[in-house]
């Protein structure tokens, strides 16, 4: 039994570090930089011009 | 509950010693099979008893003295193509946390697939990242997936001109849209990643919702509303 959950717990960190990673790739590879999406007034003023 | 925990785990010690006194040859055997799973589950209570609401730098020291998994845990012990694809985080590698590192890793097996000028690209980026605190990562991830979805239909070049027309905008206002943003409402825990389109369920139009509560329209008619 404690096999078995370490397993799952282990096959579920795999997953969430894969789709972590997706999304990073993505972000980092991004024509705008990472501090446009860490700085929370940008997407404010998307909204806003939008 | 840890009362019900703690008998159950002082009944399975005294169980193996009546056990062990009628056949001493399996002593070390069950010891070896049982001991690790009693310490497991102790530890797992442990860390459920801890408060949820306490603040991160109180957990934090408790859990740099667990000892770290074997794999990728020295920069040392990677492979060339990881360390390739992850170079700019050299210096830093062996203060991330176990979960950060394997994040990483996964990053570095897909890091081959990219062209030249975006690996250039990424690792000009990824010290800076990787310096973020997880919670500012976390936001930012959820920002990036609400960006896609504002500026769909701005090429490239004209969300560049947006964010340098925002860096333009005076200090002062800047400050004030990130205030506006701060003082929403946040929902529940943020999605790592927008969901996609077909896992969202089909709300059925009116008319046919109508027409299956009056039982006009036979049963497999409602089986795609149903069936997410």
């Amino acid at each position: 039994l404690v096999l078995g959950l370490l397993g799952i717990s282990d096959l579920q960190s795999d997953e969430r570090a894969r789709e972590l990673a997706d999304v990073d790739m993505a972000l980092l590879t991004d024509e705008l930089p990472p501090q446009a999406f860490a700085d929370p007034g940008f997407i404010q003023f998307l909204q806003k011009d939008e | 509950m840890n009362t019900v925990h703690n008998l159950s785990q002082i009944q399975a010690e005294s169980c193996l010693v009546g056990l062990a006194r009628h056949a001493p040859g399996l002593r070390a055997a069950l010891l070896a099979l049982v001991w690790p799973a009693l310490l497991l589950s102790s530890h797992a209570q442990a860390e459920e008893t801890q408060p949820t609401s306490s603040p991160p730098a109180v957990s934090k020291p408790a859990t740099a003295a667990l000892p770290q998994p074997a794999s990728g845990s020295s920069w040392h012990r990677l492979g060339q193509s990881q360390r390739q694809a992850l170079a700019p985080l050299a210096a830093a590698w062996d203060s991330l946390s176990p979960a950060h590192k394997r994040k990483w890793l996964e990053v570095s097996k897909n890091y081959p697939t990219l062209g030249q000028s975006e690996q250039a690209k990424m690792h000009e980026r990824m010290t800076e990242w990787a310096a973020l605190k997880p919670q500012e990562r976390a936001q930012a991830r959820l920002n990036f997936g609400k960006t896609a979805e504002i500026s769909k239909e701005l090429t490239p070049a004209e969300k560049l001109a947006k964010w340098q027309a925002y860096q333009a905008l005076p200090s002062e206002q800047r400050q004030e849209l990130s205030d506006k943003a701060k003082t929403r409402p946040l929902g529940a825990a943020p999605a790592v990643k927008p969901v996609p389109a077909q896992k969202l369920a089909v709300v059925p139009p009116v008319t046919t919702a109508k027409a299956i509560k009056s039982g006009d329209v036979p049963a497999t008619a409602a089986e795609p509303a149903a069936s997410n």
